[in-house]
């Protein structure tokens, strides 16, 4: 575990299998200089692949958002499936759709979801799921990057 | 007090709004109606004022102002206390208050604390209106019961305002107007319509009247008015006091308009009913009981005096002027107290004369019928001991009035009553003027006992008569009588007995009636010859005369003493004889037939002789002597010659002076003869003249009290007669009773006869007094029976014991109900106790209420509604094990009804076994436990079908609350199920379609936006410089935005699609092979492209839209074509039937669809595979499904037999 007070985030998993909002959130993360990488995944079952194979340490500076309307599954089973997993629970996990629906936003954190944000994912939605994220903050950096903070326990 | 001229000072002093009238109104019951009448017709223009004293409850809000203000343009208010009334406005005296006048204002004042006190009091009012306003005070009396006004217009009337009563006709309650009446004190009587419009005459006319007090009384009319009265009644008003006969004059002329006294004089001239009204007019009918207490206070020591003096002897009292009776009726109370009591009144010779020249007062006292406010002044235990409580009133107790002898007299005129103990005389002599007021002093005097007393009224003294009375002293008002000598002997002679009675009792032989026997003819003659012999001594010329100095014989010549004169001529010796002898003889004999002496006359000259001198002597001769049988006189006439007598006048002595002695001797002697002559003649003169005038006194007061007498038993007689028409009318009225009773009984008959309810009516002893016809039908009593006893009853089943449930109602005294219940009849009977109208309970009335027939309809009604609900009831009598079942019942099993005879089926037999134990359960607990049940069971009907029944069933209990029977209702519900049933598919499908709409509209909205959205941004990220600078990254945003527009055509098509499945489409009969022949045709490009094999079976003709067939397996062919991924796929399209339905297959050789998928793919946009794998929307099988639907159709997705999906649809048969 890290013990410093807090750290950053560094990789942000996305999971969506439209390749346009993979197109665009590339576009975004490359052109608002964003500190955090971007990592895609076309649908759940890639990302749980993923993550089951990522160390433990890596877990914490990682921020999951996944998309509500997959086409073979939904999103918040999605996160309710890792929240029920030990390894995973303490992750920062949100939601992401095309639509700000409330019922969409309840449903998403009723199932675990620490964040419900409005896509496309870029700089505005990541200072969004940090407003809705206490553990979360955005911090500038010096060569004009954002970068979210997650603080410690 | 008022001025003389009230008007005259109110108008200088008060102006013009200050009324000159102040009209009192008093009103009870009936008051309302009464007022509303008089206000409607009043102008309101008079100078006069209206208070209404109107009896009200004492808590009681009066709407009076607000009803009586409807009627009128005046003002109509409540009355507050120190109010000045105004001209021409009504004055409503509130509830629970008095009301009176007090320094020219209206004060109100608590009322009178005794309960039965009028509210407020009339009588008061009007006193103290009579009192301060005089003759200018006018009193109404209306409407109501009781007799307040009664002594408020007397107080007007003594006070010389007008009284004015309701006509009693017009009245509801006429009570009060008739009490007013009574105290002949009204002089007015006139409907309240009448009153309103005669008051402008009433008071328009005093004004005139001031007129005629200030001028000079036309004396003449005055005169001929008194005529006029004296001739119509009698009476001599000539020397009643001025004023008060003017002022009752004036009275009339108000009350008949009349402006000047000439005028009145004419009216009453032309009717005699104005001058009988004048004349009770002017008889002042005033009195009261106990007027001036203190004098009778007084007056009682007197009494007890003659009480205590006359002892054993009659008392004699004479009250005149007594009105209507209440100061005799006062004084008879005062003698009968002294004497000690009623009894002891009755058994004492007292007569109490009451007399007035009012014969209707008179009328009114000898009723001695007072009202209750007449008899203030009488203490109350006068009023318990000498009155009888009446309706009304008070009556005098018969006792005490039968010492009082009441007529009709006239004071002035008629003779007055003799040897009276004492005369009361109150009020009524300050009517008289002097001259009038000592005649009637002196008749008194003449009237009472020496000493007696004489009771005057307050105002009164003896004045004009102090030589006859003198004071009692400490009271003023009580006189006795002075006696004087006169008085005395007429009273002694007036009591001598008659001479006619002293003559015949002469005339009587002593010892029983023997007369003389006759004498003989020779006695006779001799006597008669002797008896001539005397006379020829003593003549010898002689007249024998009669006492009525008829000459009955001659003697000697006495022809030159007979003369007649000019004039009538009798046979009387007065008649005959010349003069001075006529009237010698006329005076002489009487004097010596009175007194048994001889008695000379003067000697006497006649002209033929004058040197002669006659004289006649006159001998009494006693009866029965002689030829005649009465008193005869024996006139003797004697002549001499008669020298000539000289008196010498020398004084010589001698011859001459012998000559003068004798002369004067004779002289002397004929002086004394003459002397007594005259003597005697003056005497036998006063003699005379007393005796006739004692006895013209004596007779003409025997007279009087013979009329009084004969007036009292006229009296006696007209209430003999009253009492008798009583009796008449009583009898009528129960010969009325009598056939209104058999009118009833016969009705009562009648109606027991067809009344169609069986009613009895038992005496206390049970006996049947009254049956109805149908009590005898149903009870089988025959009518023949005389009194039956109720034990006779023949009790129908069912019906409890008559004679307990009689008896338990009467002890009970409280109606007793029981009701019948039977198989086939329905009753109830009631027993109620019949009092009689003193209350006392004297049996029953027994009634019965057959509700047979509402039983039967009821149960019509019940089958019919059963009927018609198709509900079928079963009932299990336990105690005889018989059952029945309705006819719906038969019908809901499906068999026909058992014939008469045969036994009832069991319900067990018709009930599925499944539900059999439950149902055989649930019958024990109701017979055992009485516990109702209510269960759904499976029919197996006769006629094989199936169904289901909902049964209710409840026990039957008797009146111990016992089980006797099990009754229960059966519903048919097979339909209701299979309806309820379709009900919750329809429901579910609705549920189902509403969250398929919901999810359909989410999914478009999402699916739809989604495109949308990129390519809003994609669009966005052209306009970027770092896009624009980068062909190759702008040509792959151009290519997104283009593929995303693309998927967005191609949604909105697929719904388009979906939406049109709804719309109507022609159906005709379709051969789905060429359905799928034409599709093939259709994908023949990618059926080549995938080098796939679709092999099409046998294939139906199905009835529908060929739109809808060619989209479903479009669709279901396309996806697999699409889906599949092996080198040669293939689709096989087949049909089969499963019953009535028609199963349509697809199925393909592709990789299938997972289980857990196999639902889900029929969603709307639910797709098993991302976009980048495999193009699509996730619409074609949400499309298939649809359509399926639209023919009451099911498709499902199941593994087929080539490896991959199989697709089933299955279409129902469509009717």
């Amino acid at each position: 575990m890290n013990t410093s007070a807090e750290w950053p985030v560094t990789t942000v998993l996305f999971v969506d299998d439209s390749s346009d909002e993979k197109f665009i959130a590339d576009f975004s993360f490359r052109k608002e200089h964003i500190a955090s990488a971007l990592k895609h995944f076309v649908d759940f079952k890639s990302l749980l692949a993923h993550l089951e194979s990522t160390p433990e340490p890596e877990l914490e500076t990682a921020l999951v958002v996944i998309d509500l309307n997959l086409t073979v599954s939904k999103g918040s089973d999605g996160i309710a499936q890792l929240r029920a997993n030990e390894r995973f629970n303490q992750m920062i996990l949100g939601i992401c759709s095309g639509s700000d629906d409330p019922a969409d936003r309840q449903s998403s954190l009723q199932a675990g979801a620490d964040f419900f944000v409005s896509k496309p994912l870029n700089r505005a939605a990541l200072l969004r799921i940090c407003e809705q994220v206490p553990q979360l903050s955005p911090r500038q950096l010096d060569d004009d990057r954002i970068s979210l903070v997650r603080a410690g326990n | 007090m008022e001025p003389e001229d009230p008007t005259q000072q109110t108008v200088n002093a008060a102006g013009a709004d200050d009324p000159v009238f102040w009209v009192g109104i008093g009103a009870s019951a009936g008051g309302l109606e009464a007022l509303r009448n008089l206000v409607r017709n009043l102008p309101p223009v008079l100078s006069a004022t209206y208070i209404v004293t109107q009896h009200m409850a004492p808590h009681h809000k009066s709407m009076l102002a607000e009803i009586i203000g409807r009627e009128t343009d005046m003002p109509v208010l409540d009355v507050t206390d120190k109010l000045k009334p105004s001209a021409n406005a009504i004055y409503i005296t509130p509830p629970n208050s008095n009301i009176i006048v007090e320094n020219g204002l209206l004060r109100l004042i608590d009322p009178s604390p005794a309960p039965a006190a009028p509210k407020p009091s009339a009588d008061l009012f009007f006193t103290t209106l009579a009192e301060a306003k005089g003759d200018r005070a006018i009193g109404i009396v209306l409407s109501g019961t009781g007799s307040d006004g009664s002594d408020g217009v007397r107080a007007i009337r003594q006070n010389g305002g007008i009284t004015i009563s309701q006509d009693e006709l017009t009245a509801k309650y006429a009570s009060m107007p008739v009490s007013a009446l009574e105290t002949g004190c009204v002089d007015l009587v006139m409907s309240p319509e009448e009153i309103g419009a005669q008051f402008s005459k009433i008071v328009a006319v005093p004004r005139d009247l001031d007129k005629l007090r200030a001028s000079p009384v036309n004396m003449d009319s005055v005169s001929e008015l008194i005529q006029l009265l004296l001739d119509h009644s009698g009476v001599n008003f000539r020397h009643y006091k001025s004023a008060t006969f003017q002022r009752r004059v004036e009275r009339r002329m108000i009350a008949v308009s009349a402006g000047t006294l000439e005028e009145y004089v004419k009216v009453a001239k032309a009717s005699t009913a104005e001058v009988d009204l004048l004349f009770r007019d002017l008889l002042i009918s005033v009195t009261s009981f106990f007027r001036d207490t203190g004098e009778f206070e007084g007056i009682r020591s007197h009494i007890e005096s003659i009480v205590e003096s006359k002892r054993e002897s009659h008392i004699r009292v004479w009250v005149a002027g007594t009105a209507t009776g209440e100061e005799a009726y006062s004084l008879a109370m005062v003698f009968a107290e002294v004497l000690g009591g009623l009894q002891a009144y009755e058994r004492t010779r007292i007569q109490i004369f009451a007399t007035d020249i009012d014969d209707r007062a008179i009328e009114v006292a000898r009723r001695g019928f007072y009202p209750e406010t007449s008899l203030h002044e009488v203490p109350k235990h006068y009023i318990d001991e000498y009155f009888d409580e009446a309706p009304g009133g008070y009556t005098v107790k018969k006792s005490l009035r039968e010492k009082v002898i009441f007529s009709v007299h006239n004071l002035a005129q008629d003779p007055p009553f003799l040897n009276l103990d004492m005369v009361s005389c109150r009020n009524l002599l300050i009517y008289f003027q002097p001259l009038l007021q000592a005649h009637v002093f002196a008749r008194f005097h003449y009237s009472l006992l020496p000493h007696g007393l004489l009771f005057l009224g307050k105002s009164e003294t003896v004045a004009a008569a102090e030589s006859l009375f003198r004071m009692s002293g400490q009271f003023k008002h009580i006189f006795y009588q002075r006696p004087t000598a006169d008085r005395g002997e007429i009273r002694e002679k007036a009591f001598t007995p008659r001479s006619g009675a002293s003559m015949a009792s002469q005339t009587q032989a002593p010892g029983g009636g023997q007369a003389f026997p006759p004498p003989e003819a020779r006695d006779l003659a001799l006597a008669t010859a002797r008896f001539e012999s005397l006379v020829s001594a003593l003549g010898p010329d002689a007249l024998l005369v009669s006492s009525e100095l008829n000459i009955l014989k001659a003697y000697g010549d006495v022809s030159r003493y007979i003369g007649v004169a000019a004039g009538p001529v009798d046979t009387t010796a007065a008649s005959l004889l010349i003069e001075p002898f006529s009237q010698d003889v006329r005076v002489a004999v009487p004097s010596a037939l009175r007194q048994g002496v001889t008695i000379q006359g003067l000697a006497r000259q006649i002209p033929e002789k004058p040197s002669h001198r006659h004289r006649i002597t006159v001998y009494p001769i006693n009866e029965g002597i002689g030829d005649v049988g009465e008193s005869t006189a024996l006139v003797v006439f004697t002549e001499w010659e008669e020298d000539s007598i000289v008196v010498d006048q020398s004084g010589e002595e001698g011859e001459n002076a012998a000559a003068n002695s004798e002369a004067i001797q004779q002289l002397s002697r004929e002086l004394a003869i003459a002397q007594t002559n005259l003597q005697h003649t003056v005497e036998e003169l006063e003699t005379s003249n007393e005796e006739l005038q004692a006895l013209n006194e004596e007779l003409q007061s025997s007279n009087e009290e013979l009329q009084s007498t004969n007036e009292e038993l006229e009296t006696s007689n007209e209430e003999l007669q009253s009492t008798n028409e009583e009796l008449s009318t009583v009898n009528e009225e129960l010969q009325v009773n009598s056939q209104q009773l058999n009118s009833v009984n016969q009705s009562l008959q009648s109606i027991l006869d067809n009344v169609a309810v069986p009613m009895l009516v038992v005496d206390r002893q049970l006996n049947i007094t009254h049956s109805s016809s149908a009590s005898q039908e149903l009870f089988g009593v025959s009518p023949d029976l005389v009194l039956p006893h109720v034990t006779r009853c023949q009790l129908p089943p069912g019906y409890p014991e008559l004679s307990s449930s009689i008896t338990q109602a009467m002890e009970l005294g409280r109606r007793v109900d029981i009701d019948i219940e039977q198989s086939e009849a329905s009753a109830h009977m009631s027993v109620v106790p019949h009092f009689s109208a003193s209350g006392e309970m004297v049996g029953a009335i027994v009634l019965i209420t057959d509700n047979t027939a509402a039983l039967r309809e009821r149960n019509r009604q019940l089958s019919a509604a059963a009927h018609i609900a198709g509900l079928g009831h079963f009932a299990l009598d336990l105690k005889s094990g018989r059952g029945s079942i309705s006819d719906e019942l038969y019908g809901i099993i499906g068999i026909d009804k058992p014939a008469i005879g045969e036994p009832t089926p069991s319900l067990t037999d018709f009930v599925h076994p499944e539900n059999v134990d439950d149902l055989i359960v649930a019958g024990r607990e109701l017979r055992d436990n009485g516990l109702p049940f209510e269960m759904q069971i499976r029919l197996l009907r006769g006629t094989g079908e199936e169904g289901m029944v909902k049964v209710v069933a409840m026990p039957g209990v008797d009146a111990e609350g016992a089980v006797i029977g099990i009754m229960g209702v059966v519903l048919d519900v097979t339909e209701q199920n299979a309806k309820e049933k379709q009900l919750v598919n329809t429901l579910a499908e609705l549920s189902r379609s509403n969250e398929e709409l919901n999810r359909f509209s989410y999914v478009c909205s999402h699916d739809m936006k989604e495109p949308v959205r990129m390519i809003e941004q994609l669009s966005a990220m052209l306009l970027d410089r770092d896009i624009i600078e980068n062909e190759d990254e702008r040509g792959e945003v151009i290519n997104r935005i283009t593929k995303n527009m693309g998927r967005l055509r191609q949604i909105i098509d697929s719904l388009l699609a979906y939406s049109r499945i709804d719309a109507k489409v022609e159906e005709t009969v379709i051969d789905l092979r060429d359905v799928v022949e034409d599709i093939d045709e259709t994908l023949s490009l990618a059926i080549t492209e995938h080098n796939a094999e679709i092999v099409v079976g046998e294939l139906p003709s199905v009835e529908g839209a060929r739109v809808h067939f060619t989209q479903l397996f479009q669709n279901l062919i396309g996806n697999s074509l699409k889906f599949n991924d092996k080198e040669q796929p293939v689709v096989k399209v087949s049909a089969f039937g499963r019953g009535s339905d028609t199963i349509l297959v697809v199925e393909d050789n592709g990789p299938g669809v997972p289980d857990e998928a196999k639902e889900k793919i029929f969603g709307l946009f639910d797709r098993l595979h991302r976009q980048d794998e495999i193009d699509g929307i996730g619409l074609g099988l949400s499309i298939c499904q649809r359509i399926v639907s639209q023919y009451q159709g099911d498709i499902i997705c199941i593994d087929s037999d080539l490896g991959g999906a199989r697709f089933e649809i299955t279409l129902p048969e469509r009717r």
